[in-house]
């Protein structure tokens, strides 16, 4: 008798699972995001406005170089190919002429009241895309400065990741892959989703052909990228495809 | 002794009776591998007025090394007196004393052309590899590396930098291993299958003469 009245004075069990769900709660839903802090890529760039749009291909910017190294971001020149300033100087000066030293500031006026030298650059239709075009004339191609794009599969300095090695590979062969190591069975790896494009086995799915890009999510202790690819990941695909994992297969 | 075989074997000689100890390999090392040149001072410490000077490169005792050219006398007078000298990497041993004395698997033999691999970050700094090595080609980070101001604008992206407290050492250059794959891989050649020559490492290459822009 005397124990239960103890236990009735703490109010039982209840208060205890009520505390350890709250706990779970703000353990797994609460605290994790608050690591991550969603950065804006520098531009709105549309991949579906070049891609569908243009008919442009993944390899008109992202290309192996001679030396088998890979191309990632276009630089401004790239860019420059389609999107010409003839002549940077004289609608830097009309800019300046119109807002002053602070020439981003142009980007604030209505189109109707920018410089007629900024405004006939512009190839785009629809009103946005025009927008992100002006910044991107405005912010980068004028100045000629490159962009400094955020890369959601940004990988520590001490990675190797060769594009070379991987350009092969397919993903619905990868679904299939099931390999027997000295008795140690690697299994199918059953989350990867279909896709005709390799890309997608690691850079963000769609990324291909979507319209705004997602914000970057940085961790805000370690600065890496919430959206990139983990090791334990590499090494389980690496022994689904009987590949080696010396540590030196990837780190430098 | 055992030694870990493997089917591809990275190798370099070195003619110790044409060394006249110039130094460029040990030059070219560090040029490639981001070795910070050490100082004094370190201009981000805030409260220098209460702690000690950094190690400069003239304590020999913290100097990092990579390639180290020994000098070696037979310590007569003149005109008895020779000299020679030998420069000593990583030798990358047949069954390195380093790799079965650490504790947290940082380095390894593990990968096909034989280099003994060391992992920055997984190193937790005890040193045990370093008692272990006999050609002490492994150095302690005592201090963070530091640039002076604008010499870090030539780190090279080839080798990552090693923050205070961990160990290293020689890689063979092993990212030009890598980037020869690479290459190789996109000109439809075997990586597996390399040419003698298809990687140099820095030191080697920076004391012979190049013999083709392709080749370097």
């Amino acid at each position: 008798m005397e124990e239960r009245k103890a236990s009735k004075r703490c109010g039982g069990v209840l208060p205890f699972f009520i505390g350890f769900l709250l706990s779970c709660i703000i353990g797994w839903a609460v605290i994790p995001p608050l690591f991550y802090q969603e950065v804006e890529q520098p531009l709105r760039f549309s991949h579906q406005v070049h891609v569908e749009g243009q008919g442009m291909y993944c390899d008109s910017c992202h290309y192996f170089r001679e030396d088998g190294s890979y191309a990632g971001f276009p630089s401004i020149q790239q860019c420059a190919e389609c999107h010409y300033v003839d002549d940077p100087e004289y609608v830097m000066e009309a800019i300046v002429e119109q807002v002053g030293e602070d020439y981003e500031a142009v980007l604030d006026l209505p189109e109707e009241e920018m410089p007629e030298a900024l405004v006939e650059l512009v190839m785009s239709g629809e009103e946005r895309d025009r927008k992100a075009e002006l910044d991107y004339l405005v912010k980068f191609a004028i100045p000629g400065k490159e962009i400094p794009w955020l890369n959601y599969q940004y990988q520590p300095d001490n990675v190797f990741f060769s594009h070379a090695a991987h350009q092969n590979l397919v993903i619905a062969d990868l679904k299939e892959m099931e390999i027997d190591l000295d008795g140690v069975t690697v299994s199918k790896i059953e989350e990867i989703e279909e896709s005709d494009q390799n890309c997608d086995l690691c850079h963000l799915k769609g990324i291909a052909t979507n319209d705004t890009p997602p914000p970057f999510e940085r961790n805000i202790i370690s600065g890496y990228s919430k959206m990139t690819m983990k090791m334990w990941q590499c090494e389980r695909c690496h022994a689904q495809m009987g590949q080696v994992n010396a540590c030196y297969v990837c780190h430098k | 002794m055992q030694t870990k075989e493997f089917r591809i074997k990275w190798g370099m000689v070195i003619d110790i009776d044409k060394c006249t100890g110039c130094g460029a390999c040990m030059v070219g090392c560090q040029v490639e591998n981001n070795i910070a040149p050490m100082t004094k001072k370190d201009p981000y410490n805030y409260l220098q007025a209460i702690t000690k000077d950094r190690d400069d490169a003239s304590n020999k005792l913290r100097t990092m090394t990579w390639m180290n050219v020994y000098e070696l006398t037979n310590g007569e007078k003149f005109p008895n007196h020779e000299v020679a000298y030998l420069p000593r990497p990583c030798m990358q041993c047949g069954n390195p004393a380093c790799v079965p004395v650490c504790p947290v698997i940082a380095t390894d033999k593990n990968e096909e052309g034989g280099i003994v691999s060391q992992i920055y970050p997984r190193c937790i700094g005890c040193r045990y590899c370093m008692a272990a090595c006999p050609y002490h080609a492994r150095y302690f980070n005592w201090w963070d590396p530091l640039w002076p101001e604008g010499m870090d604008k030539v780190l090279s992206p080839e080798a990552s930098v090693r923050p205070r407290g961990v160990v290293e050492k020689c890689n063979f250059c092993h990212t030009r291993f890598m980037t020869a794959k690479e290459e190789a891989r996109i000109n439809g050649e075997d990586p597996e299958n390399l040419a003698e020559d298809a990687y140099i490492p820095a030191c080697a290459r920076s004391v012979r003469p190049v013999p083709s822009p392709s080749a370097i």
